[in-house]
This record gives C-alpha cells, structure tokens and sequence, in this order.
C-alpha cells in the first residue's frame, strides 16, 4: 500500500515524537509489558513509552543480565545503556514475569531516573483480587504524584477514552485488513501497531484513525494472499519476521501477541467509575501466559483461528521466555486435536535464523497447503 | 505412460544406482526420454541425483566449500558427466539444502524436509519416519501413507546432535571421523559427556582424554549424547515405525546403534543415506514433469 499515511507510523518509531514531548518540558514514562496501566501513566500527565527490543549485539547488558532470559530484556537494557532511552524518567511495570521485573531494578540502578515502580497484580478476577488491584492502583497513583504527576478522576476519564477509541481504531484496522481494504503486507501492519506503543496516544489516534479513514473509503480490495496463518507468541519486534513468513508463502491474517491482537482488544472495561473501569479492563483483557493457566488461553486461541480462517499457527517465542514456552506444549495439543496444525519457531537477540526460519516455513506451508 | 520401475541398474563410474522400492508407482512419467534430476546443497556437501524411468541413475557428492551456488553447479556438473550425459537431457532439476536457492538453474527449490520425505518414501514406501542428521541440522519428518510429510521438527540453532558436533569432537580426539562409528561398537563401558554444549562437550572429552579414558569409550559416549538429543527431537514429534535415518551422519554406525537403543526401535539406513534428499529432490521434479 502506498499509503501517505503509512509515513508517519514509520516515522514515530523512531521515538521522535515521544523525545519531543519531552524536550517540550513533558515527562515520559517507559514500560516493558501491556499489563503496565498507561491509562494512569497518562492521566497523570506523563507520557507512556514502551521500550523495545530487537537485534542487536548485546555487550554493555551482558555485565548486567545473564544470557539466559528472554532477548527482549536483553537488547532493551543494552540500548538503555547506548543511550537510547535516556529521555525516559523512569521504568513503571505491571508485575508480570520475572525477568521484567527484575530488569526494573537493574535499570534504576544504572540507567537512574525518578521514577521506578512494579504494579502487583492478581492472578484471577474476584471481588476480592478486584480490591487488591484498586489497592496496587492507588500505590502507583502515589507514585505519580510524587514524581510530579497530577491525576483526577477527570483525567483518567479522559485516559480511558482516548486508549479506548485507540484500540477500537485499532481494531478497526484489524478488520479493514482482514476485507482487504487496508492492503497492507503483515509486516507494514505490525509496524502500524508497533508505532503505537512509542507514540504520544493523541498522535497516534490521528495517525489510526486517518488510516482507517482512507482504507474505509477504498473501493478496492486485495485480500493477503499465500496460505492463511495465525502468529502467537509475546513480542514480535521485527516485522522482517512477519515479512519471511509471508515471502515464504503465508499470509498473516491474525495474531495474538501482546504487540498486537491482546493489547487492542477489549477496548474499554465497565464500571461507575474510571478506576472500576480501568481494573474491570484490565482483569478482562485476553490473559498473558504469565498471568493464567494455558488452559485458559485455549478457548481464545482456537477461536481467533476459526474467525480469522487461519489454516494454521506459526509459534514465534522469545528464546527462554519460561511463561510461553511452558504453555506451548499445552496449545500445540489442543489446536492439534481441534485438526489445527502449528509450527515453532525461537526468537533470538543474534539475528533471525533466516535459513532455519525459511525451510520451516517453506516446509510447513508445503505440509498444509 | 508409466516409466519401468523395476529398478535396472546401469554401472557409471563413480556413481551409485539405487533401486527404488514400490514408492515410485506413484510417480507419473511424463516423458520417458527425459531425466530429471535433483541437487541437495548441504552445509557441508552438496549431492546430485539424476532419475529417470522411475530408478535413480547415480548420484554424487562434494565437499560444499563457500560458495553454495558454485558446488550446486560443480556436484551436477560432474554427475552428468559421470553418466554421459547432457544437460540438454534433463528436463527437470529440484535444488533442496541449505543453498537450494543458490542453484539458480534449477526449476524449483523445495525445502530438504519435503525432499529427505520424498526421496525415503521412494526408496521405502513402509517408511513412516525419517530421521535426517546433516552438518548443521537434525531433523525429524513423519509421513503419512502415501509418503507426504504430516508432521516435522528441526534441532534450533545448536550444533549438539548434527554432523558438526562429530566433526569436532574427531577433531578433539585425533581419530578419523569415518572410523567413529566402528570403534564406538566395541567400547564395554561408554563415557558420560554431560553437556549438550559443543563447546562444552569438546572441554569435557579433553578432560576425559587427560584422564586417560579410552578412545573408544570417548567415542561412543559421544554417541550417546548425540543420540540423546535427536531422541528427545524424535519423541516430540511422535516418532512412529518403520524408521528410516537419512543424511551424513547416517554413516556413522555409532550413532545408529546408540539412536535404536534410545528409541527401543529398528532404524533403516541405506547406502544412499547421504544422498537421500537429492533423490528425493529428482523424484519430486519427476512427479511434476
């Protein structure tokens, strides 16, 4: 898709639009996972920015991290100590897996900052583990406050809204691709999603909805073509991936990463207040394996792939990411049972694999095409 | 009209005539003048394989050297030389390995796993499992009935359980790797290599050999940790009978012996073990006239 409105997503992954509402006398708040409440990051007058991954050689992190944990950490503390995120204030995450929260201690203690929190969350949603996450709420919103922020009732009303009109843009483009209306590749797409974890959230609902709006108005439609696939898995940060997925003659129809399909889903959650509705979202929202039963995870898995008409489910993990890879034998049985066939492929910090990563592919699609 | 499937052999200099079980009823020939042939580009061989009539004429293998594209052409090259004949004969060429994409004349790459199931099922349609060890993969292809691939796994990227593994621990021991197999069969009492590191299984085999252990019991220790890691590939895929093991390392009859104890199954391996994705590979571009 040639598409102008294409540049501006490939722009804002370059955290220029974040860095300058820093240098605009804002305040940015940088964050690993989709169970870090942005709302309030954002209602407190911060911006939130999630901090990545990728490629790359890992050298200054290596002092730091053992080369055991999941890359993502890895190459995230190694451009945090190039320089990378130095416009951040600090590091605010949901308490999720035990790497990233043991990163946020290694990034205070070299990257510095006046800010530093993890938000303890429940495992299952009772009236109770409600309470307790309210009471986790209230501590992160202390925290805000002392690092300068100012959150009302008000401002969260309006957070909420605006996340919720995002992933609701969002999903809309989820679907506009899915018709062929918004023709493009899955790796554009993804970049599209990625841009909108490291752009200030008003910017980025302009760019969606601008997107939407013009794939909306197409007459014309070009479905993704090759053999029909679902990626599942945590981080996909390299869209190449998606692109070699597609070259080797799949189409990625759906997903149900956490930089995809289960951060935009579930816009909005329900309640007589925001902070009801903030938690009603969050305890709602598509579960990551970290936080639930892989058994709880199926019913999600198998019905993404019947709606979306995937013919199968291309497994993309971050090597020793623990809460994926222990699920993974768990899903591989259900969808196999339910006549769905996966594939398994470990991401790495060194590079894609491409050789490996393409005879899997090209053999998989030869399997079930 | 159906090519003679009887398997005739032709002697050609240098090349190895395979016959073909039942398998290859299911190829259609499309022209019986033709040849077709395929060429497996491996991290560390490159293999030809030239069919024609429903047998497998000869074949051939060479070292890959750097230039993956270089010896696709070379290992055909010399092949049909071997056979005398042109290249104007050939009809149909399938590349597969690593560098299939490098042999840029070849009508179509397919992967070494739709080849390796191809080329076991041609030559043994009761196959129901191959179990491919090259330099730098191991993996495992299950097949249905009609010898199409169901099921696969690929070793990640480590070396642990591939020819590359053998080649330096033969390194570290001084010892001929084509007289691995042999000696490892008659150790009494097979040392313990606890690592599944490369890297730390060649300190470990130093430490071993500064110990004073002997070869042999090195050796077939070292059979047994490659062994162990294919086995795991093996049983996360569903390994069922009859087995059949393709690739280089299938030569090595240490490794063999130390696989069927760790699986508690038979395994098959041809003379043409090395050279099985080529055939298959000239067998798929058989198929597809």
């Amino acid at each position: 898709m040639n598409s102008p409105h294409l540049a501006p997503f490939l722009d804002a992954l370059s955290m220029e639009p974040a860095r300058n509402s820093v240098s605009k006398g804002g305040k940015a708040i940088g964050y690993f996972c989709t169970y870090t409440p942005v709302e309030m990051i954002h209602a407190a007058g911060f911006t939130p920015v999630r901090v990545g991954g990728g490629i790359a050689a890992v050298t200054a992190a290596d002092a730091l991290t053992p080369n055991f944990i999941c890359p993502f950490m890895r190459v995230a503390l190694e451009r945090a100590l190039a320089g990378e995120y130095r416009f951040l204030s600090g590091i605010v995450q949901g308490y999720t897996c035990d790497v990233a929260c043991g990163l946020v201690h290694i990034w205070e203690e070299n990257i510095g900052g006046e800010i530093y929190h993890t938000v303890p969350l429940p495992y299952n949603d009772s009236p109770a583990a409600r309470d307790f996450l309210r009471a986790s709420l209230q501590e992160l919103a202390a925290k805000l406050k002392a690092a300068g922020g100012c959150m009302s009732d008000g401002s969260l009303n309006r957070s909420l809204a605006l996340y919720g009109k995002i992933r609701k843009t969002v999903m809309e483009l989820y679907e506009l691709r899915q018709s062929g209306k918004l023709p493009l590749s899955g790796a554009d797409f993804y970049r599209v999603l990625q841009a909108g974890f490291v752009t200030p959230p008003e910017d980025y609902l302009v760019m969606a909805e601008r997107l939407r709006d013009q794939a909306a108005d197409t007459d014309e439609t070009d479905t993704p073509r090759g053999i029909p696939i679902l990626i599942s898995g945590s981080l996909v940060e390299v869209p190449e991936i998606v692109a070699i997925c597609e070259d080797a003659g799949g189409a990625v129809v759906a997903d149900d990463l956490c930089t995809g399909y289960r951060w935009f889903s579930h816009p909005e959650g329900e309640g007589h207040d925001p902070m009801e509705r903030l938690i009603d979202r969050y305890m709602k929202r598509i579960p990551c394996p970290s936080r639930t039963r892989a058994e709880e995870r199926i019913p999600c898995l198998v019905e993404l792939v019947s709606r979306s008409g995937a013919r199968g489910v291309v497994f993309l993990l971050q090597k020793f990411c623990t809460p994926h890879l222990a699920d993974h034998p768990v899903l591989v049985k259900a969808l196999k049972e339910r006549g769905i066939p996966s594939l398994f492929f470990e991401m790495e910090e060194t590079g894609i694999m491409e050789g490996q990563l393409r005879t899997r592919l090209e053999s998989f699609f030869q399997v079930i095409g | 009209m159906r090519g003679d499937i009887s398997g005739r052999r032709r002697e050609s200099p240098g090349c190895t005539v395979e016959k073909p079980g039942s398998g290859a009823t299911a190829i259609e020939e499309r022209d019986e003048e033709m040849y077709t042939a395929g060429i497996d580009v491996g991290s560390i061989t490159a293999k030809a394989a030239v069919f024609k009539d429903g047998a497998v004429l000869g074949t051939k293998v060479i070292f890959t050297g750097y230039s993956a594209g270089d010896a696709g052409r070379r290992v055909y090259e010399e092949l049909l030389g071997e056979l005398g004949l042109d290249a104007s004969s050939v009809s149909r060429i399938v590349s597969t390995g690593y560098g299939r994409n490098s042999v840029t004349f070849a009508s179509k790459a397919m992967t070494e796993i739709i080849c390796h199931g191809a080329g076991a099922h041609f030559l043994n349609p009761h196959v129901r499992s191959v179990i491919d060890v090259g330099g730098q993969d191991s993996k495992v292809i299950i097949l249905n009935g009609e010898g199409r691939v169901s099921d696969f796994a690929m070793n990640d990227k480590c070396a642990a359980g591939t020819g590359r593994f053998l080649e330096v621990m033969a390194r570290a021991l001084e010892v001929d790797l084509a007289d691995f197999g042999q000696l490892s069969l008659v150790s009494d009492e097979p040392s313990r290599i606890s690592s599944i590191c490369t890297v730390f299984a060649e300190s470990e085999v130093i430490s071993l050999i500064s110990k004073g252990e002997q070869r042999k019991n090195i050796i077939a220790g070292i059979h047994d940790a490659v062994a162990s890691r294919i086995a795991a590939l093996a049983k996360r895929t569903g390994i069922r009978p009859p087995v059949m093991m393709t690739g280089g390392v299938a030569r090595n009859i240490g490794v063999v012996k130390a696989l069927e104890r760790k699986l508690e199954l038979p395994i098959e391996v041809l003379e043409s073990a090395q050279t099985n994705g080529a055939i298959g590979a000239a067998v798929i571009a058989a198929r597809h006239g």
